[in-house]
């Protein structure tokens, strides 16, 4: 008889817990709107207390990224078993301890790590989803540009998210190709280790407050004897990481170098800071974003994955506030204007020829070159020549490539190659 | 309720009120899994393993025959394979509670 009387009490008990719970989630989602106004990058998501009961994603989750997790989140390792580890955390308020199974493929492997998840949550003060997410993102690092000009709500127009979202991908293209090779100006035709960087990197679900758009890009995990915090300039560093090391860099040197440049009036800080990675391709895909983001700036934040550790002398956030857009436009514009790219594309019809009759001779395309409205001038002879004054004549468009330069007042295409008529083009009329 | 509820029921009240005496805390498993319905657990013991844990099937069962030595009773296959199985990280028993009916 005393055993259900005591059965009984500890039932009600469990009761009582569990309404409390529920208010304590209430006042934390509207609570949270208010205060997410003008937070930087702590970001409290849905308060929303979701047990994760499913198996497949339960069982997606790798064990090396939960142990990277671990570590960089204040938990170590108190006893390892054959398959599996006691972790402990330990704090002055309180301590933590869960088993984390190593081997995916136990057979009790997803609910030992839907055990983890609870004490995470318990331990961490946020949902389970918030955690799977972070874990996801382990073996990453993540770049998340704000904009404080999309006030707190979200979301995007339709067509400020276009431009935001085609801008942040030319930012990490811009990027990667500083990575490869440092320089002003980069072509319409990217290297091919870029455009790879393009197809691995990806873009995650934005957060909330002033609109955050998450820029992930994996990296693979760094295999040593000892876990070092700061990363040394490694002789091997992956290109992954490079790039967005290079992206850090370079979005520093903008922020140091405007402030010169702005208090000189000279263009020339920003011209130095091609060497940290600076380029016009840079620089117009941060106005680009300032615009769609509603002119108001754009604000960095670099997340660093735990398996490769902080690359020393980065910062984070990195603001660039409106005022520095001017000295961006302008610098895009210097460096477009000075900079010999090669591998330009050159696009338009045929205006002017000066040698009709002979072999050779300075033709003038009128079109885009690399996508910018240009006349350009370029000499050609034999094969290139006679197309030239075909597609003068039958007004017909031409493509060609070679090295973009500006000569006193014109724009010049030394070594022009692959001149071709562009006859679907007319093929209609 | 049928006679096999009330077995089920029965059950796992007695495995969770032995429990509670002996200061061993029972969850239910998150993920649904045939061959586990209880998990114990004594949190931070102190001892050489820490936090240890048990699963366990827990069975009621009539149609036990019982003898001297042992109690038999028929099991299907999957679950007799998955209790005896060494592919877990926690240990698994089978609580068999055998019943008459009066």
């Amino acid at each position: 008889m005393w055993l259900l009387a005591f059965a009984a009490r500890n039932a009600s008990d469990h009761q009582h817990g569990f309404g409390d719970g529920a208010f304590a989630s209430d006042k934390a989602i509207y609570g949270r709107r208010i205060a997410d106004h003008d937070a930087a990058y702590r970001y409290r998501r849905s308060s929303m207390k979701a047990t994760i009961r499913d198996a497949e994603i339960l069982r997606a989750i790798r064990p090396l990224e939960l142990v990277g997790y671990l570590r960089a989140n204040g938990w170590h390792e108190e006893q390892p078993l054959e398959r599996g580890a006691f972790w402990l955390k330990e704090s002055k308020e309180q301590s933590y301890e869960l088993l984390l199974p190593l081997d995916s493929n136990l057979g009790d492997f997803a609910n030992r790590i839907a055990e983890v998840l609870q004490v995470l949550e318990r331990a961490e003060q946020r949902s389970q989803l918030e955690i799977v997410e972070d874990l996801m993102m382990v073996s990453a690092d993540v770049i998340r540009p704000r904009l404080p000009g999309t006030g707190s709500e979200g979301s995007l127009s339709l067509e400020q998210g276009t431009i935001v979202y085609e801008q942040a991908r030319n930012l990490m293209l811009a990027a990667a190709c500083a990575a490869i090779e440092r320089r002003p100006l980069y072509a319409k035709r990217k290297p091919e280790q870029a455009m790879q960087y393009l197809r691995h990197a990806r873009f995650g679900p934005p957060k909330e407050g002033s609109y955050i758009v998450t820029i992930i890009s994996p990296v693979p995990p760094k295999l040593s004897s000892a876990q070092d915090l700061f990363e040394e300039e490694s002789a091997f560093e992956p290109f992954e990481r490079r790039t967005v090391r290079v992206l850090a860099e370079a979005l520093e040197a903008i922020g140091s170098a405007v402030r010169e440049a702005a208090v000189t009036g000279k263009i020339d800080p920003m011209k130095a800071a091609v060497e940290r990675g600076v380029s016009a391709n840079l620089c117009e895909a941060i106005l680009g974003l300032d615009e769609g983001g509603g002119g108001k700036g754009v604000e960095f934040t670099f997340s660093w994955s735990p398996s490769r550790g902080i690359p020393s002398h980065t910062r984070s956030p990195i603001a660039l506030t409106p005022d520095v857009m001017p000295i961006l436009t302008e610098t895009a514009r210097v460096f477009r204007e000075t900079a010999t790219v090669d591998g330009s594309e050159v696009i338009g019809t045929v205006q002017k020829l000066e040698h009709q009759e002979s072999e050779r001779g300075k033709v003038t395309v009128v079109g885009t070159a690399d996508g910018v409205p240009r006349a350009v001038v370029m000499e050609l002879s034999g094969e290139d020549h006679v197309r030239a004054i075909h597609a003068y004549r039958e007004r017909i468009p031409v493509k060609c490539v070679g090295e973009l330069a500006r000569e006193g007042k014109s724009w010049v295409l030394r070594n022009a190659r692959e001149f071709a008529l562009l006859r679907e083009a007319v093929e209609e009329l | 309720m049928t006679i096999d509820d009330q077995k089920e029921q029965f059950s796992f009240a007695y495995a969770r009120a032995v429990a509670a005496t002996a200061r061993i805390a029972v969850t239910e498993p998150t993920v649904d899994d045939d061959s586990v319905d209880l998990i114990f657990q004594q949190r931070g013991s102190g001892s050489a393993f820490r936090s240890p844990r048990l699963e366990a099937q827990v069975k009621c069962t009539d149609a036990a025959t019982m003898t001297s030595n042992y109690i038999a009773y028929p099991l299907k296959i999957k679950n007799y394979d998955e209790l005896r199985s060494a592919d877990f990280l926690v240990p698994r028993i089978l609580l068999s509670w055998w019943s008459r009916t009066v």
